[in-house]
């Protein structure tokens, strides 16, 4: 039984902490408190059950209403998108990162300018790229490109410093002359490095998804994580999520594969 | 008078070698015979590192002149075959890729050649492995294969064997002498180790701390072939001790 509380219902003088006015408000019943905490619990608005999210994923995968691209739409997309913004971004970053680890001068020039963009998190370069380039396919590989291309050229600076001098004196000792040392022995010394830097940056890629899919775009994983946010639809969210870190998974064993097709002198035992 | 010189192949004439304010080497006076087998004992940091790269052209002396066979050695000398501590090998290629890689730059692949080299190093069926297959030891053999396959002149050893287990050290020691005898190399030979020195060199020279230069020589006239055995012998521990006294001296000096 409910002893109702008294005074329920009757319109009370309280104190704005925020503004210092006074506002009067009428006092909830204790039934009525009671639904407000129940419905919070039992159908809380930011959760869905296990069910309704499988049904949704379903339902994603297969044919979602209104139109919508399916999951493997949105996972094609951005598999696409990730995978040329990373290939660019790797095709400039390797030349000039052994570049760099050959020139001092030139490391001195460019290190600077590495060293401001470094920390610039991917989302940061929206509103540039969608100035500059519009809304279509070029802002968004651009978004991935800067926000792995500072990652892949140390990576790779770094990879070319390690190369052992003793080794260098070796091949000068046998007879290689400078031009000859590049592509004799200086890039295969430093692909083992360059390659674990490169997988590394793959996975920096993907992490630009959402930076590069907020705007102007419906298909996606990005977009597809930040859309249904709009309409609160939770499950989505989660299956966008899941499929960005399963596709990772799958990008890194195939990256591991060809890594050692292309280093058999390291993976051979 | 008149008799010409045609014996020395190795020369360091009042050299002096600075890297910004360190002095490394400082009035280095130094020949050495075709096919004599020199090792120089010294502390570390006493700057015969340096020397050694003198002779291969990686380095230039900043003052004096180095010269192989009556010449001056101005740029990277092929003729002087490097042999690294640290092996130096192409990681990327197989051992019989490694071994050809000097013969081939020249256009002179010749693979009964390197078979042949295989052998004398006593690397055989491994031909088709990749170095960080191989032990530290075998590396070190395949290093001294690919530095023999260029046929240098003389044969420059950075302290080969100081990261190899003892017993394979022995064993290399005692093969490099043999090969050295055998293909009648001229050796130029680094150490810290005494032992070393005394199983390996006809001639050893002490080198002070650094500023690097000659302290002493000793001519070494153990009989060949010199094997483990020989350190229990009285000439041997006196030769010993004699260059254990002026080494000393500089390693204490180093402090």
């Amino acid at each position: 039984m409910v002893r109702e509380e008294s005074g329920a219902g009757e319109m009370v003088e309280l104190v704005d902490p925020l503004s210092g006015e006074t506002v009067k408000v009428r006092r909830p019943s204790i039934t009525e408190r009671r639904e407000t905490v129940r419905r919070a619990l039992v159908n809380p608005p930011a959760l869905d059950t296990p069910g309704n999210t499988v049904r949704d994923a379903w339902k994603l995968m297969t044919s979602p209403d209104g139109g919508r691209p399916t999951l493997g739409q949105h996972a094609f997309w951005s598999t696409f998108r990730i995978l040329l913004g990373f290939l660019i971004s790797a095709l400039v970053a390797v030349p000039l990162g052994v570049a760099m680890g050959l020139f001092p001068r030139l490391r001195a020039a460019v290190s600077p300018i590495i060293s401001f963009l470094r920390p610039l998190p991917s989302i940061a370069w929206v509103p540039l790229a969608l100035i500059w380039l519009g809304a279509g396919e070029a802002q968004k590989l651009a978004i991935i490109f800067m926000g792995s291309f500072s990652a892949a050229l140390l990576y790779t600076v770094e990879a070319t410093l390690k190369v052992d001098p003793n080794v260098v004196r070796a091949a000068r000792n046998l007879g290689v002359g400078e031009r000859q040392m590049l592509t004799k022995v200086l890039l295969p010394a430093a692909l083992p490095n360059i390659l674990s830097g490169l997988k590394v940056v793959m996975a920096i890629g993907w992490t630009c998804v959402i930076s590069a899919e907020i705007v102007g775009t419906q298909k996606g994983l990005g977009s597809l994580i930040w859309n249904s946010r709009e309409i609160s639809k939770t499950s989505w969210v989660l299956v966008g999520m899941v499929s960005i870190s399963a596709l990772v998974l799958v990008f890194d064993a195939l990256f591991n594969a060809i890594e050692r097709r292309l280093l058999p002198w390291v993976f051979r035992k | 008078m008149g008799v010409p010189q045609v014996s020395v192949i190795l020369e360091a004439r009042t050299v002096e070698k600075r890297f910004g304010e360190v002095v490394a080497l400082q009035g280095m006076e130094f020949a050495m015979e075709r096919g004599e087998f020199v090792v120089i004992v010294g502390a570390s940091g006493c700057g015969k590192s340096t020397l050694l790269n003198l002779f291969a052209g990686f380095e230039r002396p900043t003052t004096g002149e180095v010269y192989l066979d009556g010449e001056p050695i101005l740029a990277v000398e092929p003729r002087c075959g490097m042999v690294f501590q640290n092996y130096a090998l192409f990681e990327w290629l197989t051992v019989r890729e490694n071994i050809a890689f000097g013969p081939k730059l020249k256009g002179a692949h010749d693979p009964a050649r390197v078979d042949r080299l295989i052998a004398t190093v006593g690397i055989e069926g491994f031909g088709d492995h990749y170095p960080a297959q191989l032990s530290g030891g075998m590396k070190q053999r395949v290093a001294l294969a690919r530095t023999l396959a260029n046929d240098p002149e003389v044969l420059l050893c950075d302290e080969p064997f100081a990261a190899l287990d003892a017993m394979t050290r022995q064993l290399l020691q005692e093969e490099l002498a043999r090969l050295a005898r055998d293909e009648q190399k001229s050796v130029l030979f680094i150490t810290h180790s005494i032992d070393e020195a005394l199983l390996l060199g006809d001639r050893i020279v002490v080198m002070t701390a650094r500023p690097g230069r000659i302290k002493a020589e000793l001519r070494n006239d153990l009989p060949k072939p010199r094997t483990a055995d020989l350190e229990l012998t009285p000439r041997y521990i006196e030769l010993k001790r004699e260059l254990w006294q002026s080494v000393r001296e500089e390693v204490e000096g180093m402090k």
